[in-house]
């Protein structure tokens, strides 16, 4: 095992005890702090595959944005850090876990069953200049219509407030 | 370049009007405004049909098959703000917000039928269904299934979405670009091997839940049921358009065709007309058996589709056609019948030939259409569905399709008998007005044109391919 396995099987362990204390944990708090590891061991793997822009972004936007959102949605909503009483059955623990298996299962079979290229292509990556760039030729039209999502999503989080206070 | 995307020029504008208006305090004459102006798209989109042309280096492409699209969408955003009445139960102070969002759901499905890009297929749907899942729980207090609707679709939406981008990277990996063009050139060779048919069958997934496809229809009758009927119209129709603009558009990626990709298109195909049929036998409310007869027809629609010739996408293109118009009847019926904007159920057709023969009639003509009886566009339509995929040699799905109208046949009459057949207790005249007589005529017109003379259409609809 050299160095580059080591800290791939490294990175490999926290995400995967990061997603598990996510689905498992009763206490949202836990489950909370159980995403943001994940979310951490995940931007350690796009660092590995040698695209720091995408890591960046995942710890900016993920860990530091979306998490606290939910910090605060927890706090705001009340006391959520008890574990609620039905939090699982073990029919509907057992239902997911073959799902999740029979999901797992299917996809690994499908990728070793592909025949890769291996070694052999040449390796394909893009710089943040380079995204720099595409956002500004040929990727124009997404990045332009992802303005005018915005304003949709934000004009109908704030009527969706507005109605919900209204039917009170 | 302006006039290349007129269309959507003009629905930006008029989402941003709305916004205007919303903000405003006058609020009398919103419906009259967003009729004159829908019925502008109209007018637009159809005098843009000719145009063709590529935008933003060839991540947008304006061709026949794209503007047919539109001017089908203008056309069905039309109808849907036409059937809108101010009895339904939208509150008073929403809709002008009601009809922006309406507007930009319509833009962004607009611009899915053009884009020819990846990143801007999957940012145009979420443009429309953000607008959908905000306008779902709108409607006046009727206990608390509007919300329960609005969330379950915003969940199965988000999944959906999630399934379709994890098979868009794959595609990205393969080609190393987001454009299509990129992709299909590429693409074949990846066809022989798992990874591409879970590639395109994941990128699939998004538009199979837009069409309610049989293991992504979960939120269909919910959301039937749950939204109020003038959103549940919308819903049960323009999205459908686009998503079949799509399917053709990214099965064309796998257009030597390949047996295991075909074989899954069928299975789903063949699950999902049994499913939607033999669910929809059982319903009692007519909202919910609309959408387990439109799991159903997206099923007839997936023959069209999984023939992967000409004939077969023109024959796709057809009948969602038809689909749009004879479900539009439906709920123009149901609009029309409730008081307070409440669902209808079965029983409450009784006597409706009594009540008004003209409403009995488009029932009925819608009814027979969906269930595919001649001289009718149904019948029309499913025989080119059929014929396309016989002449490509797919007999036993074309055989689970046959079983599968007979079947439907009765609950589609069931409607018929209700509103002809059975005495109702009280019988109350419903009184409609002249605008509302011609959109049933309207209705019934389109519909049987499409029967009786489909094939100067056909012309049209396969030279766009």
């Amino acid at each position: 095992m050299n160095f580059g396995e080591f800290v791939f099987i490294i990175l490999m362990l926290v995400t995967m005890i990061g997603a598990l204390t996510t689905v498992l944990s009763g206490s949202i708090i836990y489950a909370m702090l159980g995403l943001v590891t994940t979310m951490f061991g995940i931007a350690g793997l796009y660092v590995y595959l040698n695209a720091p822009f995408l890591a960046m972004m995942q710890i900016l936007i993920y860990v530091g944005a979306i998490t606290i959102l939910i910090a605060f949605a927890i706090m705001l909503v009340g006391p959520l850090y008890q574990k609620p009483k039905e939090w699982t059955t073990i029919t509907k623990f057992v239902l997911a876990l073959m799902v999740s298996l029979f999901s797992f299962l299917m996809l690994f079979k499908v990728i070793m069953r592909t025949p890769w290229a291996g070694g052999k292509a040449k390796a394909f990556r893009i710089t943040t200049t380079d995204i720099g760039r595409m956002l500004f030729d040929k990727l124009a039209l997404p990045f332009e219509l992802i303005s005018l999502l915005i304003v949709v999503s934000i004009i109908g989080a704030v009527m969706l407030a507005l109605f919900s206070k209204g039917e009170k | 370049m302006y006039m290349l995307i007129l269309p959507e020029l003009y629905m930006l504008f008029f989402s941003i009007l709305f916004l205007f208006i919303s903000i405003g305090s006058k609020r009398d004459k919103i419906l009259t405004y967003a009729k004159s102006l829908s019925l502008l798209a109209f007018v637009i989109s159809i005098s843009s049909i000719a145009n063709s042309g590529e935008l933003f280096f060839g991540a947008y492409r304006i061709d026949l098959f794209s503007q047919i699209f539109k001017v089908l969408l203008s056309l069905g955003f039309c109808l849907v703000i036409f059937m809108f009445e101010n009895k339904d139960e939208i509150d008073e102070g929403y809709v002008a917000e009601y009809f922006m969002f309406l507007g930009f759901s319509t833009l962004g499905l607009m611009m899915l039928t053009s884009s020819v890009e990846l990143i801007s297929i999957v940012i145009s749907l979420e443009l429309s269904s953000y607008s959908l899942y905000v306008i779902v729980p709108l409607r006046k207090a009727q206990g608390r299934f509007q919300i329960e609707a609005s969330m379950k679709y915003l969940f199965f939406g988000a999944i959906s979405t999630g399934i379709m981008l994890f098979g868009m990277s794959y595609l990205y990996g393969m080609a190393h670009s987001t454009f299509l063009l990129d992709i299909i050139s590429v693409f074949p060779q990846f066809l022989s091997k798992p990874i591409g048919i879970l590639a395109l069958v994941f990128t699939l997934t998004g538009f199979f839940f837009k069409l309610s496809l049989f293991p992504f229809h979960f939120w269909a009758p919910d959301i039937y049921e749950g939204a109020s009927n003038s959103t549940t119209t919308f819903i049960a129709t323009i999205p459908k358009v686009a998503a079949t603009a799509l399917l053709i558009r990214i099965t064309m990626l796998a257009s030597p065709g390949s047996f295991q990709f075909v074989n899954i298109l069928m299975v789903l195909a063949a699950l999902s007309m049994t499913f939607g049929n033999l669910v929809g036998l059982v319903q009692k409310d007519i909202k919910r058996l609309l959408a387990y007869s439109g799991i159903a027809h997206a099923g007839y629609l997936m023959m069209g589709i999984l023939s992967l010739s000409r004939e077969g996408s023109a024959s796709a293109m057809f009948y969602i056609m038809i689909y749009v118009f004879m479900n539009l009847a439906c709920f123009y019926v149901l609009i029309l019948l409730s008081q307070k904007g409440e669902n209808i159920a079965l029983n409450d057709l009784a006597g409706l030939s009594r009540k008004s023969p003209l409403l009995a009639l488009l029932l009925a003509v819608a009814a027979f259409s969906l269930a595919g009886i001649p001289p009718t566009g149904g019948f029309t339509g499913k025989f080119f569905l059929f014929i396309s995929a016989f002449r490509t040699g797919h007999l036993n799905i074309v055989i689970i399709g046959a079983v599968n109208t007979v079947i439907s046949i009765f609950y589609y009459l069931n409607l018929v008998r209700m509103s002809y057949s059975k005495e109702a207790v009280s019988i109350e005249p419903i009184k409609l007005s002249l605008s509302e007589k011609f959109l049933c005529y309207l209705f019934i017109f389109l519909i049987l044109y499409m029967g009786i003379l489909p094939f100067g259409l056909m012309e049209i609809l396969k030279s766009a391919l």
